[in-house]
This record gives C-alpha cells, sequence and structure tokens, in this order.
C-alpha cells in the first residue's frame, strides 16, 4: 500500500479522520437542500422550468467539466506526492486551482447575466434556492481554493513529512466533495425537467 | 522514487467527463421522469466514481465505504422518490 511511504503503515483513510467526519456533515446537510428543492418544485413545476430554462446551459456544463478536470489533477496530485514526488505535484495542483478559479469565473459570469436580465415574479422562489444554494457551494469553492493554494505553497521538498501529507490528502477529500456537491447540484438545477 | 500510476484516476476522469457531455444531451429532449431518474440515476454514478477513485474509499476501512455508500444510494433514492410521488 502506497501509504507505506509515507511512514503511516496500515492507514487506510486518506487525510484525518475528522476530516472524513465534516465532509459527511456537508454531505448530509447537502442532501436537506436538496430535497427540500424538490419538495418546493412539485408545487409549482411550470414556474420553476421557467426559471430553469432561463438558466446557461453550457457555462454550467463547462463548469462541470472544469470541477472535474481539478478534482482528477487533485487525485493526482495526492498519488504523485505519495510516492515521494512532491515537487512534480505542485504543478499538478496548479493546474487545479487554475480549473477551479475558472469554475468560480464561469458561476459569477452567470449570476451578473441573471442579475442583468432580471428574475420574474413566478421564477423568484427557484432562483432564491438557485442562489443561496450555489452561492454556498461557491463559498465552498473558495475555501477550497485557499486550501490547495497553501497546500501548493508548503510543498518544500520532494517527500512530505507523514504529517503534510495528510493534510495535503485531507485537502484533497475536501475537493473531491465540492465537486461531488456540485455534481449533484448541476443535474437539480440544469438537467432534471 | 518510483512512479505514481494514473492509469485508473484518468480513466476515471475520462468517464466523468463523458457522462456529464451524455447526460445533458439527453436532458435537452422533452423529458418524462422516467428519462429524469435516469439523469439523477448517472449523476450519482459520478458520485460514486469521485467518491471510490478519487476520494479512494475504495481502499478505506468498510466502515467508511459503507457510510459513503450510504448516503450515495439514501440520497439517489430520496430524490428518485420524490420525483416520481411528487
Amino acid at each position: 500500500m502506497s501509504h507505506a511511504s509515507s511512514g503511516v503503515q496500515g492507514r487506510r483513510l486518506p487525510g484525518e479522520e475528522g476530516v472524513w467526519m465534516f465532509v459527511l456533515g456537508d454531505l448530509v446537510i447537502f442532501a436537506i437542500f436538496f430535497v427540500t428543492y424538490l419538495v418546493y418544485r412539485a408545487e409549482a413545476p411550470g414556474a420553476y422550468a421557467a426559471g430553469q430554462a432561463s438558466l446557461n446551459v453550457t457555462i454550467g456544463t463547462l463548469n462541470t467539466l472544469a470541477l472535474l478536470t481539478s478534482s482528477w489533477l487533485v487525485a493526482r496530485a495526492v498519488k504523485t506526492a505519495r510516492v515521494g514526488a512532491a515537487f512534480k505535484a505542485r504543478p499538478q495542483l496548479v493546474m487545479a486551482i487554475g480549473f477551479g478559479i475558472a469554475f468560480l469565473a464561469g458561476k459569477i459570469t452567470e449570476y451578473v447575466q441573471k442579475a442583468r436580465g432580471g428574475v420574474g415574479a413566478e421564477e423568484a422562489e427557484f432562483f432564491m434556492f438557485y442562489f443561496v444554494f450555489t452561492g454556498i457551494h461557491f463559498v465552498h469553492v473558495l475555501i477550497g481554493l485557499v486550501l490547495l493554494s497553501l497546500l501548493a505553497a508548503s510543498i518544500k521538498t520532494d517527500t512530505l513529512v507523514a504529517g503534510r501529507l495528510r493534510l495535503l490528502e485531507g485537502g484533497g477529500v475536501y475537493w473531491h466533495m465540492v465537486d461531488i456537491l456540485w455534481i449533484v447540484l448541476f443535474t437539480l438545477f440544469y438537467l432534471i425537467r | 522514487m518510483m512512479a505514481a500510476s494514473h492509469f485508473k484516476t484518468t480513466l476515471v476522469w475520462i468517464i466523468l467527463c463523458l457522462t456529464t457531455v451524455f447526460s445533458v444531451g439527453a436532458s435537452g429532449e422533452p423529458t418524462d421522469v422516467r428519462l429524469a431518474i435516469a439523469v439523477l440515476g448517472a449523476a450519482f454514478v459520478k458520485v460514486f466514481l469521485v467518491m471510490h477513485y478519487f476520494m479512494e474509499l475504495d481502499e478505506a476501512p468498510p466502515l467508511w465505504r459503507g457510510v459513503f455508500a450510504g448516503w450515495t444510494v439514501i440520497v439517489f433514492s430520496v430524490l428518485s422518490g420524490l420525483l416520481l410521488i411528487l
């Protein structure tokens, strides 16, 4: 098992257990958001469809691909750092950060487009959910980008000590959770008609 | 120093991107509830893949794997159920 290279024999859960508890808690909270959205949507499907039709699916799709790619790069970076090549992991983290920033740029573009276009009274409830849930997710992305930047900047040697490697793994686990949340949000807001 | 193998991770990334594109294409059609559930199902397959191969739950202790698989199954089931009955 590759963890052995970090001197943490037998540990198989990446990162600290506390990170996983946090991730689980966040997933449960978002699950409540998802259910709430579908319950309210069922009361006014026409109004929600009208709101949904005015979303920019192209930007939403590109944003999804950007986060998936960012997540993939972080997964690669963790594996690379684990085999004692942390310097090679750093550019992967930097690219992952780049795709994360691209996601935020896409989201801001959508927000601005919507703010300029205005929201009709009929669509107000749909966009209340849209802005609140994607806004909370937006903050998650911002926090993740700060974490990834700190982790990339902290790589000073090719071989990371066990504690540093666990930090990198934990940052990766958080970033993948951000990806997971977006996969479901994108599906509910943009794709489920 | 040994080289890290990225084959599995990269394969999963390609599958995730292709599934995304197909889901967007499918959702462009006039939809019925079965198609909506299929698109939702594709999303939760993506969630499962990210959990297992990016978060590395495939190598985690069974308890943690079970908890996260449980979240995936329960949330997908509840959301599908809501789409069906509401």
